[in-house]
């Protein structure tokens, strides 16, 4: 193992086992319960590390929005050195966004986030965001958030399924609080982290939320990141110009996520001593564009609410995409810890006003403020980059607070999306755990997996009897078929399975009798065609096929099942 | 853990409020000192750390004003407008925004809105100054009609203050209504026996209303102040040549009507012979060509009775009528008129400068 690899988390050193209990039946209202301290905890921890951030720009770089000329590019540079040491040397597990190390915590180790991650995160982002990287605090205060749910369920010695359900509950308190929008961090996990929906995992993350948000709202006031301009829709005519902001979204968050994609591994394929220099020299790069454009520093959001409100005029927005892309992918592919949210925020909301501004000189009767591109612009980077559809989406929705706005950002959200789910197969957080060794699930592929039903799989009914039908009809009936067994349906809907040749047995003399009074039937579990044939796979047991009953009808067969045909339903949906 | 946060985000609350007024010191000191593009970083800094602070923001889209960035500072300004549509001085703004973008409709509005609004800090001075500022647009989009109504209603409000008075007669003179000017500039003198602009207004507001013998008055006062005021000596000779030099004066002698009637003509004559002569034309042919052949032709033929005047009313209005007409045609023709020739064809005016 290479030692730039030491960062990722499959470390050589083996992992702590962590012993978890059984499961017990009073865990479930004590987990919801335990969502809500979590949300608490964790919106107390985002607090102090937007704190750290501030104070450590306040002192590090100045007070002024444009940092004076020598500490410009001496602090980031300055400030990458300390990180590369630390990162190298005391903190290894904080390289990265966060997002990927919390997935590997719940799918790798079983929700175990050292608590040294978390102190290390929040110490090395504070200076890397403070000093000047262009790097965000929401992606570390996901990881913040989850290491400390992870600290306090080992506390508790939970069983191991909630131990790994704790850690995305604690992203999600840990992300609603550093970006204030309860609703897309929640979505943001589901989509991204966990990949599936259950009222029980939906329960916790909701609640935990939502406390976070309550917590940093008490202390840093409910005024948004940004203001947000007023938006309506005066045409659908538009819509065609978001849809031409879609594009450029597309192709900007592709150049990103390729760029990232290259240079990240060329960066960890170098000799081991540049891994300490590495964000010393992105630092200084950094700085030295800030020298013309202090814009690119640092998270940014005063820059965004600028551009929302048309303080920049086309080429500068431009100009400041570009190099937001740059700055971002030298700060993170150096191993700077931070996270890639507030930067793809940035880059969107330029990309957006830059389209905006250029289609207003070309268009001049168009009504749209250049704010509103802006605005869609952010959600379209987003769904181009973090390729969550949902989240992005409703993440515009939740900043602005207008649905006017909610068309737009689908369509231009949507194009993004194509385009770079066409040109980069796979998305940026897979991508950036495929480089470090890890074999994560992909949460778009699972989206995109078809879920396979019933139906899928089930073959024609066959002949059936009923209870109350006499024994001779029933023989003759069933007398020439091949299969082996016979269902028997009631009244009532109930199904029930006996041999062939226990009705042969029966038949003679007794022809005129009913098949419930001398047939042994034993009763067998019906299923429905909508249902997931991984249900069918737990129902089907020692039972030769199982009957398909309609929903509405359950005394109508509509098909049957056998293990050969869900195995059968597998192989044809791996092979198509 | 709790403490610790509130610990430590009460300190960040303080250090913020803090570097958010040093930094909108900052800028209003660079705004004093005219360096605006300063002011504008100051207070965008001043912003980051105060985002709600209405006086921050206001003061940014003055800088940005200042500073000469109109669309930034326009598009900041509707964003304002957005959150608080009827305030006052963001509707001023707008209106001087507006105003420079050449949008005349918009910035009407805006102004009448900042006239409207509720100010916070003394509103009745804002309101003024608002509607003096709206005037003086009207004025240079030479809307003289509703300038004069603005005027009218601004002068109702006016407090004591001779300088305002003096300012809404000086816009009141421009808008042509000498009549209210004048009396905006009494009252400044009422409250201000002294102030050197409101006597300087109320002459000229009485040279141009034809009280020469009022003008008079109130421009050797101005002259006395400022000896060097070459306008308002100006207009004194001038209404002193009126005063001597109008035949049609009331309680005049019939002698000394004719005597200035006489002056008069011989004025007109030495004009006429000097605008043809600067013209190349040959008064006293036989035949006229030209106009000033033809007044010469008339001045000849009614020359040898000028000197019975004082019998003759009709024969003093056909002289004044051939003088006018002389200085009429030679104002045309030649133009730059001395003060006599001015003193002359406001006497004509005066009395409707007919022909004989």
């Amino acid at each position: 193992m290479t030692p730039q690899e030491v960062s990722a988390p499959t470390a050589a050193k083996p992992e702590p086992v962590v012993e978890a209990a059984p499961p017990s039946g009073r865990e479930e209202p004590i987990f919801l319960l335990l969502a809500i301290l979590i949300g608490v905890l964790s919106g107390l921890a985002v607090v102090c590390f937007q704190v750290a951030i501030s104070y450590t720009r306040i002192y590090l770089l100045g007070s002024s929005l444009r940092p004076p000329s020598p500490r410009v590019f001496v602090v980031p540079a300055a400030v990458g050195l300390v990180i590369g040491v630390l990162v190298m040397r005391v903190f290894r597990r904080v390289r990265g966004s966060g997002v990927n190390q919390t997935k590997a915590a719940l799918y790798i180790y079983d929700g175990y986030i050292p608590f040294r991650t978390v102190i290390g995160k929040f110490l090395m982002c504070a200076l890397a965001i403070g000093g000047g990287h262009s790097l965000g605090p929401e992606d570390p205060s996901l990881q913040i958030g989850a290491g400390i749910a992870s600290a306090i369920s080992r506390r508790l010695h939970l069983s191991r399924d909630k131990l790994r359900l704790i850690a995305p509950v604690g992203a999600a308190a840990g992300l609603a609080a550093a970006f204030n929008t309860p609703i897309a961090a929640v979505l943001f996990v589901i989509e991204e982290v966990i990949g599936r929906w259950s009222a029980g995992v939906l329960g916790a993350v909701v609640l935990s939320a939502v406390s976070s948000v309550v917590v940093e709202r008490w202390f840093m006031g409910s005024e948004p990141l940004f203001r947000i301009p007023t938006y309506r829709l005066e045409h659908p005519s538009e819509l065609l110009a978001y849809a031409v902001l879609g594009v450029a979204g597309g192709f900007a968050s592709l150049v990103f996520v390729k760029l990232i994609g290259w240079l990240r591994p060329w960066l960890k394929a170098q000799p081991s001593w540049t891994q300490y220099m590495q964000p010393a020299v992105a630092g200084l790069i950094v700085g030295l564009i800030g020298l013309r454009f202090p814009q690119v520093m640092g998270a940014g959001y005063e820059y965004i609410d600028q551009a929302m409100h048309n303080q920049f005029a086309w080429e500068l927005l431009g100009i400041l995409a570009g190099l937001k892309i740059l700055a971002t992918t030298l700060s993170f592919t150096s191993g700077t810890p931070g996270g890639m949210f507030a930067p793809t925020l940035f880059i969107g909301a330029m990309v957006g006003g830059a389209v905006g501004s250029v289609e207003h000189l070309i268009v001049p009767h168009l009504t749209v403020p250049v704010g509103a591109y802006a605005l869609v612009g952010m959600g379209a980077l987003f769904a181009g980059i973090m390729r969550t559809p949902m989240t992005s989406v409703f993440m515009v929705l939740e900043l602005s607070g207008n649905y006017a706005i909610i068309v737009p950002v689908i369509i231009s959200n949507a194009i993004a999306y194509l385009i770079s789910r066409t040109f980069q197969r796979a998305p940026i957080f897979d991508l950036l755990s495929r480089q470090d060794g890890l074999d994560l699930p992909s949460m778009e592929e699972q989206r995109e997996q078809r879920v396979l039903r019933v139906e899928d799989a089930m073959r024609p009914p066959v002949v059936n009897l009923h209870l109350d039908e006499v024994l001779g009809t029933a023989w003759a009936r069933v007398r020439d078929l091949s299969q082996e067994y016979v269902l028997i349906a009631d009244d009532l809907g109930a199904w029930f399975m006996v041999r062939k040749t226990e009705l042969r047995t029966q038949v003679e003399g007794n022809e005129d009798r009913p098949v419930a009074q001398f047939v042994r039937a034993e009763r067998v579990p019906e299923i429905h065609p909508d249902q997931p044939l991984e249900f069918a796979l737990r129902q089907i047991g020692d039972w030769p096929y199982l009957p398909v009953v309609h929903r509405a009808n359950p005394a109508k067969l509509v098909g049957v099942i056998s293990l050969a045909d869900i195995v059968a339903g597998y192989k044809r949906c791996e092979a198509g | 853990m709790f403490a610790i946060t509130t610990f430590a985000a009460s300190s960040y609350r303080a250090k913020r409020a803090q570097l958010a007024q040093e930094w909108f010191s900052r800028g209003e000191a660079a705004l004093a000192a005219g360096n605006a593009d300063a002011a504008v970083l100051a207070f965008r800094t001043a912003l980051a750390y105060g985002r709600d602070n209405r006086q921050y923001s206001l003061k940014l889209a003055q800088s940005l004003v200042s500073a000469g960035r109109m669309e930034e500072a326009r598009s900041y300004v509707l964003s304002l407008a957005q959150d608080q549509p009827g305030d006052p001085m963001v509707n001023l703004l707008l209106a001087r925004l507006e105003a420079k973008a050449g949008d005349y409709e918009a910035a009407v509005r805006y102004y009448r809105n900042a006239i409207y609004g509720m100010w916070e800090e003394d509103p009745e001075r804002n309101r003024v100054a608002t509607r003096l500022e709206l005037a003086q647009y009207l004025l240079a989009r030479n809307d003289i009609k509703d300038a004069r109504a603005e005027l009218i209603a601004a002068s109702a409000d006016l407090p004591r203050d001779p300088a305002l008075r003096t300012r809404v007669g000086d816009m009141l003179l421009e808008a042509g209504d000498y009549a209210d000017a004048l009396k905006e500039f009494h009252a400044a003198l009422e409250l201000d026996r002294r102030h050197t602009d409101a006597i300087i207004g109320a002459g000229r507001a009485a040279y141009l209303m034809g009280d020469y013998a009022n003008a008079v008055q109130y421009l050797r006062r101005a002259v006395q102040i400022n000896a060097h005021d070459t306008q308002a000596a100006e207009m004194l000779r001038v209404s002193e040549l009126v005063l001597t030099n109008d035949p049609y004066a009331t309680r005049l002698s019939s002698a000394e009507s004719a005597r200035r009637a006489r002056r008069d003509f011989e004025y007109a004559m030495e004009r006429l012979q000097a605008c043809a002569e600067q013209r190349g034309v040959a008064v006293g042919k036989n035949a006229p060509d030209s106009e000033l052949q033809a007044l010469y032709a008339r001045a000849l033929k009614l020359k040898p009775y000028v000197a019975a005047l004082e019998h003759d009313p009709d024969l003093l209005d056909r002289t004044m009528g051939l003088v006018f007409d002389i200085e009429k045609t030679t104002a045309e023709l030649c133009g730059e008129p001395k003060e006599f020739d001015t003193a002359l064809q406001l006497i004509a005016r005066e009395h409707g400068g007919g022909r004989q």
